[in-house]
């Protein structure tokens, strides 16, 4: 057995598992093993050979020549794992991909030419208002990731800024955002430095993001507010909380995360920087007890005090299951199964979006804590179960958005569920050849599921056998293609190969596609 | 007045300077309570702040203010308020303060070193030396010219044996000290980087000095660095021109220290220092499961592979390296990607599980963790004269006495007395006194430091199977035992030192033993820097014989010669210190 783990400068750092994708190719029947494999790494966003990476398989490993060629001789593999890896480069620039290739004997054969990806850079300076480079500044590149259930922000990578204000942050191309950490004093002016973030706080309109592609360099200069900082006294009501730990949301978004610090008499005291900001606390009961006080406070140039925070307890949304009458079966699912919860596009205190899960009460059944907002319900199937429509009062949770109002508790979401299912099968082609290759469907109405995919066999072959019954959009990508499928923009480079398809409870009918090769998608 | 730096890993070095506690002291030589004195005083620094090169004033300098407090064991700085104090368009500042009291003055600009008031900070690289702006009822204000010294910084790029940039490479900066009146200085880390995706570093805001520079890197696409697939029952063979690995590689580019080059920054240089990693054949270590360990560590086979940790130079203990470690079908392990140097190897959850192993180019054979290796000294240490817990001053955190073991010669590492959990002690506490442990070090010539209890001082110490020489013992291979002789009652001396009438402000107070040119000497020459008012404070100092001396601009000499301490010397004030005696003694400066 084999155990790696870098450990450098503390920070450990435990590469990702070769072989842990989903990769369940059946395998062609190989009249033989090829004694050589060989081939050469490519630059995808140039196509200029690649010299020195990295080719791994199985266990041997080779570096390519100075024309990116390579070859392993005495070959004994009849199917491999292809992984190739070089500083500077993606395999992949998918999110969650590691870019590894499974190649059975036919494929190993050919002479292989293995495409990866120059990283994206991310550069820029923080500068204070008057222009003063700020240093010791974390900045983070969030990354926008898309799956099944929708959107989030996952952080890629986070660099301090050098004594010149300066970043570089290498990233996979794909949307971004860039926030700034709080610094409650900076080393260079002695005050506070807020966060700050490209695009900014409040915006959710996805033509704000920051779109890099491989190989490009985007610049930014970011300008966070410096301020001196002011002791803040808070007061509770009801008391004794003891420690808080309060989030105050400057008007640009940013987030500033403060703790409290031992309280004299009757007030906490907390440190904020001049401004004005959205105070908010949460407790955590040991039920569903959890409370909630929110405040608006105004730092002035000095200290300050009377505070008051007013906790109410956090919105209780009990959510029901309901089967549909036409399901045939008895066997049904449970509410844990769907994958239940709440999607905010407000920023959160990580600048991504927040997501509420289902909490489960003793006696079996669940409720969501919602605090007063605007929610996305999402879910997924469940075996042969859909999530037929969700309901909250008179709204159509599939089609419109969950309001919680403040001190909406008792009023439930109905979830409807059916396993009435439809299916769909076909076989995937590129150049007229079978391949394997990921099928995305893309729901025309609504769904709690935003896309339904999976993946063709090395014969080309897929299947979906249980569907929503309704119209959808099919398409086909040689290498793993998540985007937003609910922009209607997102398919609009490979219309051609996008095809729509209706399928019918009971039905399973066949729907042909020509993948879109991966030399198409350069991210 | 001298501060430890906040850096860990010098605080043994410090302790050895200082007397064998962390954090030094410094005490207020005014007490605050003549206040009552005055109704209403207003304490108050003015001043200008300059540059060290031309004398022009310095803008947008920012000035905090720290009282300087004395308490307990050790002395904490307070700050006057959040904020600090911004100068003029003429540099000039004016800081309001709240009390009389000894104030550290902290200034800090763009483009300029950040530094205390007259601070010597490049003549040690465990204790910086600064003076201490005093501020009594009698004279409640000072006006001071402030010299900051502009900025050096070193930046360069690590490239590795095909020309491409060199990635998350550690680089360490040294600080070479000039030669000190008490001996050879000792080296101690003084910045870190690491090399972006160009492989670009920079070390900013650096005191003019002379500093050392290493890398530490790893190919990237060595076996040891890359993940290596699934498990590989059988080992497959690793190709050799990719089981490499890059050993420390100190500017300009040798693997040993002592081709290192100093680099000697004046006050406002800019220094390029480029690397060119070139690869050596990774040196696999080959590991004996401990008897009792294989297969069935809490029942969970994997949980007992050893932890292979590299003693480096400065550090503060061992650091983790990336290593590959495989296991052979009976049960070997296999450790690569090392390069020669001295290791520490240990099982986790194995108590005393632990041995220094020394690896070099051609090592061969396999450490058996239950035989510790014949070429390492395992010496037994044995504390006498140490009450523990009922002596007064003793572990009243709950730390006990910890011995070390430091290579002052080669400055390879500072070795303690092994703790419960088989590592570096001074993680655990251990709440009883420290005796009977056993420390494993190389074979060589350490200098044996005590730790934790404050109060307490080395008398003697007596070896069997080794040799020892006041401070010093040299260990061969092998067994051996020490026994530390200890007493309780450091002393103090403090004064004032005054240069023609006036406070000598900035002086450098030495205090030292008589014995100083004895190679059997236990005492060890101690060092301020003189306030404001002339005052210095030196404390916890081992009894024993000693001459005071305070030297006016002692910091320009060049103490390279050990006559030049002689010269002094004959000048100075002796003083016998008895146990737990604070001395009080004014001395007139001398000219340098």
């Amino acid at each position: 057995m084999v155990l790696v783990c870098a450990l450098w400068g503390g920070e450990a750092r435990c590469p990702a598992q070769i072989g842990g994708a989903a990769g369940v190719g059946t395998s062609i029947a190989s009249s033989s093993t090829p004694d050589l494999v060989s081939g050469r790494v490519i630059n995808a966003a140039t196509d200029q050979p690649v010299r020195r990476a990295l080719v791994r398989l199985n266990t041997r490993a080779v570096l390519t020549d100075s024309e990116g060629r390579f070859r392993f001789e005495q070959n004994k593999e009849s199917s491999a794992n292809i992984l190739v890896t070089k500083p500077g480069f993606y395999a992949t620039a998918e999110y969650g991909d590691a870019g590894n290739l499974y190649l059975q004997s036919a494929q190993l054969a050919a002479l292989l030419e293995l495409r990866i990806y120059p990283e994206a850079l991310l550069t820029g300076v923080v500068l204070a208002p008057d222009g003063t480079p700020l240093p010791e500044i974390w900045v983070t590149a969030m990354r926008r990731a898309y799956d099944d259930m929708g959107r989030r922000w996952v952080p890629a990578d986070q660099r301090q800024t050098d004594s010149h204000g300066g970043f570089r942050i290498p990233v996979p191309a794909g949307e971004y955002r860039l926030q700034t950490r709080y610094s409650p004093r900076n080393s260079a002016i002695g005050e506070a430095v807020l966060p700050v973030a490209v695009p900014s706080g409040g915006a959710s309109n996805t033509s704000q993001l920051i779109r890099i592609h491989s190989g490009e360099e985007q610049t930014f200069e970011l300008r966070p507010v410096v301020s001196a900082i002011h002791t803040v006294g808070v007061s509770q009501s009801p008391p004794d909380r003891g420690f808080l730990r309060i989030s105050a949301r400057a008007s640009n978004g940013g987030t500033v995360q403060v703790n409290s610090m031992p309280a004299s008499g009757d007030e906490t005291k907390i440190q904020l920087p001049q401004g004005t900001y959205t105070l908010t606390v949460r407790t955590v009961g040991d039920t569903d007890g959890s409370e909630l006080a929110e405040t608006t406070v105004t730092v002035p140039d000095h200290d300050i005090s009377g505070v008051v925070l007013r906790f109410s307890p956090v919105p209780s949304i009990p959510v029901e299951l309901l089967i549909d009458s036409s399901s045939s079966d008895t066997s049904s699912t449970g509410l844990a199964q769907l994958g239940l919860n709440l999607q905010s596009e407000q920023a959160d205190s990580d600048g991504g979006f927040a997501s509420i899960g289902l909490s489960p009460r003793a006696n079996q059944t669940f409720f969501f804590s919602a605090p007063p907002g605007s929610y996305r319900l999402v879910g997924r199937n469940s075996g042969a179960w859909y999530i037929k429509s969700a309901s909250y009062g008179d709204s159509d949770l599939l089609e419109q958005e969950l309001v919680v109002a403040p001190g909406a508790s008792g009023i439930p979401i109905r979830v409807v569920v059916s396993n009435q299912t439809a299916a769909l099968q076909g076989t995937v082609h590129l150049n007229s050849d079978p391949v394997a290759s990921w099928v995305y469907l893309i729901p025309n109405r609504r769904s709690a599921q935003l896309v339904y995919s999976t993946r063709s066999s090395s014969t080309g072959s897929y299947s979906f056998d249980h569907l929503p019954p309704g119209s959808y959009q099919a398409i086909a990508f040689q290498r793993r293609h998540s985007v937003d499928y609910r922009d209607p923009e997102s398919l609009t480079p490979f219309g051609d190969r996008a095809q729509a398809v209706t399928v019918n409870v009971g039905d399973k009918p066949t729907l042909n596609l020509d993948a879109v090769p991966a030399t198409e998608v350069i991210p | 007045m001298r501060w430890s730096l906040a850096c860990p890993s010098l605080l043994l070095f410090a302790g050895s300077l200082g007397g064998g506690i962390a954090p030094a002291q410094t005490r207020a030589q005014t007490k605050p309570e003549a206040k009552h004195t005055i109704a209403v005083t207003q304490y108050e620094i003015t001043g200008v702040v300059v540059s060290g090169i031309d004398g022009s004033p310095v803008p947008h300098c920012r000035l905090t203010p720290n009282l300087v407090v004395h308490g307990g064991s050790g002395s904490r700085r307070f700050p006057a308020s959040s904020d600090g104090s911004e100068v003029d368009d003429h540099g000039r500042f004016s800081i309001s303060l709240p009390s009389a009291g000894a104030w550290n003055l902290r200034a800090s600009a763009r483009g300029y070193v950040t530094q205390s008031y007259e601070e010597h900070g490049a003549f040690s690289s465990s204790v910086i030396f600064s003076s201490s702006v005093v501020l009594t009822a009698d004279s409640p204000t000072i006006d001071l010219r402030f010299t900051l010294s502009p900025e050096a910084s070193i930046k360069g790029i690590v490239l590795d044996e095909a020309g491409e940039p060199v990635r998350d490479a550690q680089i360490s900066l040294f600080l070479v000290p000039p030669p000190s009146p008490g001996g050879p200085p000792s080296s101690g880390t003084r910045g870190n980087a690491r090399t972006d995706d160009r492989g670009m570093y920079e070390l900013a805001n650096l005191a003019p000095g002379g500093y050392r520079l290493s890398v530490r890197a790893h190919p990237w696409y060595a076996e040891a660095t890359q993940q290596s697939g699934p498990s590989v029952p059988d080992g497959s063979p690793l190709d050799p021109s990719l089981d490499v690995a890059y050993p420390p590689t100190w500017f300009p580019g040798g693997s040993d220290v002592a081709t290192a080059e100093t680099i000697v920054l004046h006050a406002g240089d800019t220094r390029q220092a480029d690397f060119h990693l070139v690869p050596i054949p990774a040196i696999h270590l080959k590991i004996a499961p401990p008897a009792g360990a294989v297969g069935a560590v809490n029942g969970r086979q994997g949980q007992a592979f050893p932890i292979v940790e590299e003693i480096t130079p400065g550090a503060n203990g061992p650091r983790a390296v990336s290593v590959a470690t495989r296991r052979d079908p009976q049960g070997e392990f296999d450790v690569g990607g090392l390069t020669p140097g001295l290791y520490q190897v240990r099982t986790p959850g194995q108590e005393g599980r632990s041995t220094m192993v020394e690896v070099t180019a051609n090592s061969v054979g396999t450490l058996n963790l239950d035989a510790p290796g014949s070429d390492i000294a395992r010496v037994t240490v044995h504390v006498d004269g140490f009450a523990g817990d009922t002596e007064e001053s003793g572990d009243r955190r709950g730390r006990g006495l910890r011995v070390s073991l430091i290579d002052t010669d080669t400055q390879r590492g500072t070795f303690s007395s092994v703790g419960d959990e088989g590592g570096f002690a001074g993680r655990r506490g251990s709440r009883t006194p420290a005796t009977d442990r056993t420390i494993e070090v190389p074979p060589g010539r350490y200098e044996v430091v005590l730790q934790g209890v404050p109060n307490l001082y080395l008398t003697g110490i007596t070896a069997k199977g080794a040799e020892a020489s006041g401070r010093y013992v040299t260990v061969p291979a092998g067994e051996t035992t020490l026994t530390v002789h200890v007493a309780n009652g450091r002393a103090n001396v403090s004064g004032v030192a005054t240069l023609d009438g006036r406070p000598a402000v900035g002086a450098m107070a030495l205090l030292v033993p008589t014995t100083i040119e004895e190679p059997d000497s236990i005492g060890f020459l101690r060092q301020d820097q003189t306030n404001t008012d002339g005052s210095f404070d030196i404390e916890n100092v081992i009894p024993g014989q000693y001459i005071l001396v305070v030297i006016d601009r002692g910091w320009q000499i060049n103490w390279g010669d050990r006559s030049t301490l002689r010269r002094y010397l004959t000048q100075g004030i002796p003083l016998e210190l008895k146990p737990s005696a604070s001395v009080k003694q004014n001395v007139i400066a001398q000219a340098p």
